[in-house]
Parts: structure tokens; sequence; C-alpha cells
């Protein structure tokens, strides 16, 4: 009974994703019948040529994975650098400058919007690289992560490594990382796949289509062919499948961002 | 180290601190200098197009004699009519303008330096130096600052091409009220710096010595000179414009009798023109309908006063304090790190260095990119903008309905918490079944919002086809229940595994002490499993309703806050983007996400608590 109703609750998640994949093969008709077609009468790949053409695929898959593969690799090398500080060395204040880093976190995103668009602007970073990327290098949660994972490594291995005259950068890079290397995987993942669903600040912050990301592409695509469902349906899949590889392949890192995030989706 | 070598580092570090304050400060004056001539250029431009007249019509073609021979030859095409919209008729009458030009040279009582090109040609002082062909097309796009003036396009009389160009050098004029022109900043540098030495050459302590007060009077006399020179570049502004609208009164081509405002108000794009009352002649800061201007009394006929307002470019001038303070006291800090590292052993020295290595790139970017637009956004969000908020029905409307739809977190989270414990320890253990169910609880999280938004908003769709009426999403009664539901779907399958994991790490020994005790199923929730639960739902729930007021994407991709012109799903979020690049009012954005911020607080605050309080049992 119980594995019954698991397997159903998987089919209510699961279901709409099918109906998304099934509509993007219907022709553009198909859809305004009564009662609806749930599989598509002669599927067609026509949406899917279409789709990739009027998105730029390429290109905002391309600007998607470079905002999120540089923001991933900064925040992991910031976050594991900052929380081996914190969790390992001793410096005047650092209790102290502990508890304002995680004050910041009161501070929500939303607040920082406006001034961030404005230094952006001064800057002359509207619609670059740099502007989409530049703001979401560090993330305070991530740093958070790492001191917790670098408090929790037993000493002994770094004791044994200092007697043999290893540095505090050899200790970090070729000792400390290395174990930490679950926690890791958590933050890269996390960063990963934030950017990738990343909306509000990309809408902001880019003007052209040369420079958008895949889910304002996907968002301005919509507006663009607001009737033709089966259409916006295989430029969804199309954006939606790559994120999807990602989570088949790193499920357990998924997994684990979302017990640490408490399990919130940024609709 | 030895006190010597101290006293010197201390010296040098505060000297690099009055040096960078003091670039600070000319480069703001500097700024302002060239924000003045710019602004002058572009009114004398319109000035100059205003006053001179065009060419004389081009002499109309000579007449055929009539003669006996006129039958025979056919008649000539009529003459086409003057266009009066042809590049040559919207130029300008070049012996006027060099007339112009030169009464401009020789205005009274101006404070720069001008020079009227026509073309390339220079027509004031012919000697000088020609623009270069190319200048005119860049002039095109605006005015720009080269070789000491401020270079701006004259625009031909419909204000369609590029004709010539205005050039404005601004004179030097002294800086502040000490003799020589210097400001304050000079003065109090010297001092901090001679501060800084005492206390430094007889080793007092930093506190007694007094240095932090001069670091910081050094910073506010910097700031009073910026504010000066931002004041003076109104003021040479409007008194130089005001002596060009009372030359324009009189020059003003004919057929004019009397010169009307609007004529005058057309010159003077960026300021504003009223009818005004005799007054003194300096410009004077005056209130109006609550804004700051800078006003000053002009006089264009006789018995006809008018007002010249403009905003003051000293409400602007606190910007400068983002780098004069922390330039001024990087010098205290500087010799308290020196004092510091004086004290203190080698071992640990180098260790600090070593920590604040690996902070730096987070430190910095942190200060950069949140501890500073957070102040910022202070600044931006005035109490006015607040006023005018509260006064605003869409912003209740807003925070009304971001709270409504928070509702659905204790609603996904029940269910999430039912299912939990439904399967709980009757699952599968590893195994494909159980990751592929997983996967699936999994795919609202990994998958695109904005293709979530697209595959509900089609679901509804096709499902409203039936029912033969508008879908729930048109409906505004239905539109919020809507997204409440796509949120609760997307939710569940998350906090679900999440409870599982919390459930896990409940000790079976304490349910099974209960169940001797003789507790019922349902005794053994509430009184075991759901406090052991509590720290994990507790920080399910805040994340979910800190979320939730933060919800985006959903309406603008699928609602865009409609449907009208109830506002049914136009939450917090949206209303701050719409307010910030729709109108351009980014000073109420900011105010409205500061509201928004001040409410997630309340829940912010707890939850940080339990991170902290997770962190400390770790």
């Amino acid at each position: 009974m119980r594995r019954v109703l698991l397997g159903a609750l998987g089919v209510v998640m699961v279901a709409p994703f099918l109906y998304m994949m099934s509509v993007s093969f219907m022709g553009e008709g198909e859809l305004l019948r009564w009662p609806p077609a749930l599989l598509p009468a002669s599927p067609t790949t026509g949406n899917y040529a279409a789709a990739f053409q009027a998105l730029s695929y390429t290109r905002v898959l391309l600007n998607t994975a470079i905002l999120a593969g540089c923001v991933m690799v900064g925040q992991v090398l910031t976050s594991a650098a900052a929380g081996y500080a914190f969790a390992r060395m001793r410096f005047p204040g650092r209790d102290r400058i502990w508890t304002s880093l995680l004050a910041m976190l009161a501070i929500p995103a939303i607040v920082l919007l406006i001034p961030r668009y404005l230094i952006i602007d001064a800057l002359g970073w509207v619609d670059t690289y740099p502007g989409l990327i530049s703001t979401e290098l560090v993330s305070v949660w991530g740093i958070f992560l790492m001191r917790q994972t670098f408090v929790m490594l037993p000493r002994d291995v770094e004791d044994a490594a200092r007697l043999d005259g290893a540095g505090e950068w050899t200790l970090f890079w070729r000792v400390a990382l290395p174990l930490a290397r679950p926690a890791v995987g958590a933050v890269a993942v996390l960063a990963f796949m934030d950017q990738w669903r990343n909306f509000l600040w990309p809408l902001v912050v880019t003007r052209t289509p040369r420079m958008e990301v895949a889910e304002v592409a996907l968002a301005h695509f919509h507006t663009a062919y607001a009737a033709n469902w089966p259409y916006q349906m295989a430029a969804a899949v199309l954006v939606t499948l790559p994120a999807l590889v990602v989570c088949l392949l790193a499920q357990r890192y998924v997994m684990q961002g979302v017990r640490f995030t408490g399990a919130r989706v940024r609709l | 180290m030895s006190s010597r070598l101290w006293a010197a580092g201390a010296t040098a570090a505060a000297t690099v601190a009055a040096v960078l304050v003091l670039v600070v400060v000319t480069t703001a004056q500097r700024r302002y200098e060239r924000a003045f001539a710019l602004r002058m250029a572009a009114t004398t431009a319109a000035y100059v197009a205003a006053v001179t007249p065009p060419p004389p019509p081009p002499p109309s073609p000579r007449r055929v004699p009539r003669g006996r021979r006129r039958a025979a030859v056919p008649a000539p095409p009529p003459p086409p009519a003057p266009a009066p919209q042809s590049p040559a008729a919207r130029s300008y009458d070049l012996p006027s303008l060099l007339t112009q030009a030169h009464a401009l040279r020789t205005l009274p009582g101006w404070s720069s330096d001008v020079e009227v090109y026509f073309g390339t040609a220079p027509l004031v002082d012919a000697t000088a130096p020609p623009l270069s062909p190319d200048d005119l097309p860049h002039l095109a796009a605006g005015g720009r600052w080269r070789d000491g003036a401020a270079l701006v396009p004259l625009n031909d009389r419909a204000g369609q091409e590029v004709v010539g160009a205005v050039a404005v050098r601004p004179r030097p004029v002294p800086h502040g009220p000490l003799p020589g022109g210097l400001g304050f900043a000079f003065p109090a540098a010297i001092v901090a710096v001679g501060a800084a030495a005492t206390i430094a050459f007889r080793q007092h302590s930093l506190r007694r010595g007094g240095y932090v007060g001069a670091a910081l009077l050094l910073a506010l006399a910097g700031y009073l000179d910026v504010w000066a020179a931002a004041r003076q570049s109104t003021d040479r502004w409007l008194v130089d414009t005001r002596r060009l609208l009372t030359e324009a009164a009189t020059r003003l081509p004919p057929p004019r009798a009397r010169v009307a405002i609007t004529d005058l108000a057309a010159m003077v794009r960026d300021g504003e023109i009223v009818v005004g009352e005799p007054a003194e002649s300096a410009p004077r800061r005056v209130r109006i309908d609550g804004e700051q201007r800078a006003v000053v009394a002009v006089l264009i006929g006789p018995g006809r006063w008018i007002e010249l307002r403009s905003v003051p470019a000293e409400a602007e001038a606190p910007k400068w304090l983002i780098l004069l303070l922390p330039g001024a006291l990087l010098g205290p800090l500087a010799i308290m790190a020196l004092r510091w590292a004086e004290r203190t052993p080698v071992r640990s020295r180098r260790e600090t260095v070593m920590a604040w290595g690996f902070l730096a790139p987070a430190a910095l970017h942190l200060l950069m990119f949140t501890v500073g637009p957070a102040i910022y956004a202070i600044y931006l969000a005035s109490l006015a903008n607040f006023r005018a908020l509260v006064r605003d029905p869409l912003t209740w409307n807003s925070f009304v309905t971001s709270a409504a739809y928070a509702l659905y977190v204790p609603i996904s989270i029940a269910l999430a918490l039912a299912v939990a414990l439904a399967v709980h320890r009757y699952r599968e253990r590893g195994g494909w079944g159980r990751r592929l169910v997983s996967v699936a609880f999994l795919l609202p999280y990994v998958s695109s919002v904005v293709a979530i938004a697209l595959l509900w908003q089609a679901t509804y769709h096709a499902g409203s086809l039936g029912l033969g009426r508008p879908d729930w999403l048109s409906n505004s009664h239905t539109a919020l229940l809507a997204l409440m539901l796509v949120s609760i779907w997307a939710h569940v399958g998350g906090q679900m595994l999440v409870f599982l994991g919390g459930l896990d790490a409940i000790p079976q020994a304490y349910l099974d002490a209960a169940l001797v005790d003789g507790a019922g199923a349902w005794r053994r929730f509430w009184r075991v499993t759901l406090p052991l639960l509590r720290p994990v739902t507790w920080f399910v729930f805040l994340t979910g309703v800190i979320s939730a007021l933060q919800m985006f994407t959903l309406v603008f991709v699928v609602t865009q806050g409609g449907p009208f012109p109830l506002h049914a799903t136009d939450v917090v979020v949206h209303r701050i983007y719409r307010t910030a690049f729709g109108p351009q009012a980014l000073g109420m954005a900011s105010a409205l996400a500061l509201m928004l911020g001040i409410v997630l607080l309340i829940f912010r605050w707890p939850q940080l608590k339990l991170v902290r309080r997770q962190e400390r049992h770790a």
C-alpha cells in the first residue's frame, strides 16, 4: 500500500514532464481540441528544429554554461579558502568577523538587486559576461558549509603533514581540500544549479539576445510565440535537458543541496 | 621593529592616506568643473541656434524674358517650391553667426572662454586650430571633454544635423575661501600627517594622539571642498546662463516685439524658467514642492523678471563620502595594523597574514557586492519614497498577495510530512526503484523554472478547453490559487525527502521505549517524532516562507501580475521589478525592496538562530 502511495506521488511528479515531452512532438493545432490529446497523433520533430533556431540554442547554452561554470569555480574556491581560514587559522577578530558574516545572510538578495545593478552599470558591465558573473562569485552559505566541514575534519592528518614540513598552502590544497570533497561537490552542484536556474539577475543585467542565458531566452521565446504550445514545450525541453543530465549524474550532491537549502525552489 | 622604523612607517601611512584624500578631492573638483563646462556649452549652443537667423533665401532663378518665341518653347517646369527643410535652409547665416560668436566672447561677467565652430572652422579666434573632419560625426553622439574645454555639437536650426561645435573653456576659479584659493582639505591633510608623525615619534598611543580625530577631520574638510565645488558648478551655470538669457532677450531675431518665456525655456533644457519677481542677484537655494532647487532672478526687459531654476549639484555630493571616508580612515587602520604587528610574535603574525590571504577574495567581494550595495540601498530609498509607497494601494496589494501566496508553505509541508510518515521504513533500501522515485521528486529542483511555468500554463490551458470557459490563470479569483498549486507540486517532493532524512535520524530506541510504555501511534507521533523533527520542520518552514515571499519568475512568465485590473498575482518582487525597470523609479523600488527585507528579517532571524545552534552542535 505504502509503496503504491510513493509510486503514485512519483507519477504525479513526473506526469507534467512527460506531458511536456509529449506536447513538444505535437502539431500546432492538436492542443486546441477537447478532450486534450495525451499523445501526439503524428509525432513530428519539426518543433525542435524550429525552436533550436529561434532560441539560438547553442549561443544561449554557451552563455548559461559560462555563467554557471565560472560561478561554480569561483564559489568553490572562495568558499573553501575562507571556510578553511575560519576553521583552522587563528587571527585577531576571527569570531567577530564570523558573526558579522552570518549576519550578512540576513540581507536578502532582492534588497541588493538595484544597487548591484547601478554598480555594474557604473562599471560599464551591463550586457557583458563580467556583469553577469561578478556579483555571484561568493556565497556566504558556501563559506558556512565549507567551514562546518573543515571544523569536523580530524586534525591528525594535518598534524602529520605539518610534521613533514608542509606549509599552510600545501595543507589546504593537498590535505584538507581532498578530504572535504563531498562538501566541495555539494557547493559546486548547488552553485551550478542555482545559476543554471537564475532568472532575475540575468534578466536585469542583459540587454541583447547575444548575452541572454537559457532561462531568460525561454521567457522571451514564450512572449514571442504565445499561442503555439508545442513549439514552446520543445524549447522548454531543450532548456531543461542539460540540467536533467546533471541531476542524474550528481544525484547524491543534488539531494545534499536540497537538504542544505531546506528544500526550496526559487520559483 | 625598531621604534624609529615604526614611526617612519606610521608617518608614511598617514601621508599616503592624506594624499589619497587630496586626490579624491581634486578629482571631484575637476569632475564638477567639467560638468559645468559641458552644461554651459550645451546652453550656449542652444543660445546660438536661437538667436542666429537662417541664411537669406537663394536668389530666385531668372525669369525668361517674355518674347514672341514664348509659344514655341515648352513651358518651363515650375520652379521647385523652396523646401523649408533643405539642409541649407536649416543652417545659419554665416555673417550673423560670426557676429553672435564675437558678441559671446565680449560678454561681460562670463566665467569661461567660448569658441564657436562652423563646420570645422573657428569663428571667434580665426587663428585657432580647426577641428579635424572626423570630430563632427563623433560629436553627434554627445558632448566630450578635450584639451581643457567642453566640446558639444552645434545642431542646425531644426536640430537634425551637426553643422558645427561650441567649445567652452572654463577659466580657473579659486577652489576655496583660504588665501591662494585653497580649500580646507589641504591644511587638514597637513594637520593629519603632523598629528600622525607626532604620536609616532613621541610614542603616544593612537587614541591619545588624536590621529583618528584628525583623520575624520580630514575627511570632513575634503567633503566640504567637494560640496563647495558642486555648489559652485551650479552657481556658475546659473549666473552665466542669466547673462545669456538677458542677451537673448535683446537678440532674438525679428519679428518679435516681446520675448516670450517659452522661447527662452527652449534654450535651457536642463533647467526650468518661470515668471519671477525682482530679487537679489546672487543665486539662492529654495525649497519648491519639497524639492531643493537653485534659483536666480533674471531681468529680461524693462520691469520683466523671470526665475531660472536648476537642480543643485551639491544634492548628490554625499556620494563622494564613499571614497573620502575609507581613504581618510586608511591611515589609522594602517597605523593600528603596524602597532599590532609590532606587539605580536612572528608566528601568529604570519598566521594572520596567511588567514587574510585566504579571506581576501571573499572579503573584498562581500564588501563590494553585499555590504556596499546594502548601504547604497538604504541611501537610495529616501523617506519621501517610503511615504509615497505607504500611500500607494498597489504596495499594500502586493504585500497581501505575497502573504496569501506564502500560505501554500504550511500546506505543502503538512502534505510532505504526511507522505514521509506513511512511507518511512517501508521504502526499498537501495535499488533502482528507490533511485528513480527520488529522481522524480528532485525533478522540480533541477529543471528550468521558466520551463515549469510554461508547462503548467500549458496544462491549465489544455484543461480549461473542456470546461468551455477561461482557465484558472485568467480568472482573478483563482489565478493565485493556481500558482500556489504549482508551488506545492514543485516543493512537496523535496520536502518529503528532507523529512525522510530527518526521520531516519530518530533513534528507533526512543520509539520502542514509547511503545513499551503503551503509547499509541498517534501519541508516539505527537510526543516523540514531532518534537524530534521540530528543528528540521522549522528550517524547512522558514526557508519555504522566505523563498515564497521572494517569488518572481512564475508571476513574470505566467501572469505578469494580472489578471488586471485587480493585480491579482502582483507579488512584491514583481512590483519591485516593474517599479525599477518600468518608470525607472529606482529609489522607489529600493524602498519597496527594503520594506520586503524588513518583513523577511522576521523569518530570517529564527532561521539564522537555528543555523547557529546546528553549528554549535556540530
